[in-house]
């Protein structure tokens, strides 16, 4: 009777931690109480309270009629030690995780970036690339034939920079850089279905890196994450092995830059005649 | 003491199966039956001597191993030894414990220091990964696998191939005389599962097994390895678990190209 009780309670916290795992309780709590360090936190205790109090109900299958722990263990106990490990890393992970989240949300306040301007069916990118910057190209897609998109930006955010590269390249917008096109910006450039450039534009290629917490595990392992995905869209649309490869050796506080005549020169952009 | 479910046998707590009649449910209480619950007399006139006739005793050829062996229970052997099957188990339990064990190794290890396991993980996909794939992956399974054999006295393997590992009084030998005889056969078995030097321990460990009827790490580690006798039922589970070994190999190849 009490190996039924204990694999009952076994599968029993198992199932309400991965419940808890799979609902989304910060987001009910954030959509209801707009607080974010709020419903994470909340999110935590609530995994935690139930981790530890399934855990202590286990331990006490573990603990005989004289206060000493049982040696005689079964596989369940295997099987359970085995489970908790994961759950317990799982919890340590909405810990860090949450934090990052929270420093994140602060931080993309601050690279919110520039709104596109729109000038008949031209549209301006001048400046940081950003959730904003995204925004605007949405409406401005949205309401507008939009025929060239011309950049100017030293960068900013690789997830917005790609969302609005996939606009660009559903609408087959022709991009056009004068100047700098630097990091996340030429992301954009290459979705164009024509990519004009002046001669003496520079394109700029360098890793990515986490706007949050660069130094933690997190953030470094973002920083990679975002670095792969760009490198393999940017692999994806023309840009050659050995700029990508000089590119994957460029710390994110540096630049590798490119001439806009090499690009022409390579057969990936066209000459933009003023 | 727990008794048997089938005969009622008295059994020690850490006994895999009856020696009696080698069931494997034990329950807290004997069965209670009309004959047990005749008068004393009449039970008396009942008694059997116990039936010897159930019990496979060893052939002399392991009478150097047959008195710490002890006795065998019915539907199973202990000799002549059947290396492939032990083979073809153990190779089962390092696939299958191995990717579990590095499946749990993985959560975690990606759960608190995702940068940290990327860079650990990738190792396996630089020069000699493969070789270090099969090695670590060998060592997370025979530890694992040696768990759960101590605790049951089975595993995935052993159970589709029809074996038993147990001590020489028939109990179950623990979780951690389990993992260490696991290492020994990683080590002095498997040669560290490194390509050509594995071919050369195995061999070493098959001569062993086929002279004298046991591996060097169960005479050191006082383990014996029961088997079932060889039926239809058996052959058929030894195809199921050759047929398992090719779809997890198989999945893996699937998941490394992912």
């Amino acid at each position: 009777m009490p190996k039924k009780i204990k694999f009952v309670t076994i599968l029993g916290a198992a199932a309400a931690l991965i419940a808890l795992i799979l609902l989304p309780i910060d987001q009910y709590v954030a959509n209801n109480s707009d607080n974010l360090f709020r419903s994470l936190v909340l999110e935590a205790l609530i995994y935690w309270a139930v981790l530890i109090i399934s855990g202590a109900i286990l331990i006490s299958f573990l603990v005989d009629n004289d206060g000493d722990f049982v040696t005689s263990l079964d596989l369940s106990d295997l099987a359970a030690g085995l489970m908790y490990a994961c759950f317990i890393a799982y919890g340590i992970n909405l810990v860090f995780s949450s934090s990052f989240k929270i420093s994140n949300a602060k931080n993309l306040k601050k690279y919110s970036g520039v709104a596109a301007i729109v000038d008949d069916n031209w549209v301006q990118i001048n400046g940081p690339i950003g959730d904003l910057t995204l925004k605007s190209v949405n409406q401005i897609a949205y309401s507008n034939d939009i025929k060239v998109v011309e950049l100017h930006s030293s960068g900013g955010l690789i997830a917005s920079a790609l969302s609005v590269a996939s606009i660009i390249d559903r609408n087959k917008i022709t991009t056009v850089v004068k100047g700098e096109c630097a990091s996340a910006c030429v992301l954009i450039a290459v979705s164009g279905k024509q990519l004009f450039v002046s001669p003496d534009a520079s394109f700029g290629f360098h890793n990515a890196s986490s706007i949050s917490q660069p130094e933690s595990e997190l953030g470094k392992y973002n920083s990679m994450v975002a670095s792969k995905t760009m490198f393999s869209f940017l692999k994806k649309n023309g840009i050659p092995s050995d700029i990508i490869k000089k590119a994957e050796s460029t710390p994110a506080n540096q630049m590798y830059y490119v001439t806009g005549a090499d690009l022409i020169r390579r057969g990936i952009a066209i000459r933009l005649n003023e | 003491m727990k008794y048997c479910s089938t005969c009622s046998e008295p059994a020690q707590n850490t006994m895999v199966m009856c020696a009696q009649c080698g069931a494997r449910s034990f329950s807290d209480m004997p069965h209670v039956t009309p004959a047990s619950a005749s008068p004393p007399e009449v039970i008396d006139d009942q008694i059997q001597p116990v039936n010897t006739g159930n019990i496979n005793t060893l052939p002399p050829k392991f009478n150097g191993n047959a008195s710490g062996v002890g006795v065998v229970p019915e539907g199973w052997l202990a000799s002549p030894p059947t290396p492939w099957r032990r083979y073809a188990a153990r190779m089962l339990d390092i696939t299958f414990f191995g990717y579990l064990g590095f499946a749990v190794i993985g959560f975690v290890y990606y759960a608190v220091a995702p940068y940290s396991a990327d860079k650990f993980f990738s190792i396996f996909s630089g020069p000699g990964g493969t070789v270090l794939d099969l090695v670590i992956t060998a060592l997370v399974g025979c530890v694992l696998s040696g768990a759960v054999i101590g605790l049951s006295g089975s595993s995935l393997g052993k159970l589709l191939f029809g074996l038993m590992v147990v001590d020489n009084n028939g109990n179950k030998i623990g979780a951690v005389q389990g993992m260490q005889r696991d290492i020994a056969v990683y080590l002095r078995g498997l040669g560290l599962a490194i390509p050509l030097v594995s071919l050369f321990t195995l061999w070493i460990a098959y001569s062993k097994l086929k002279e004298t009827g046991s591996t060097s790490w169960d005479t050191d580690k006082n383990c014996v390895v029961w088997h079932r006798p060889s039926g239809p039922g058996q052959y058929l589970l030894n195809v199921i678990g050759i047929f398992i070994l090719i779809l997890l190999n198989a999945a893996a190849r699937v998941l490394n190209a992912m």
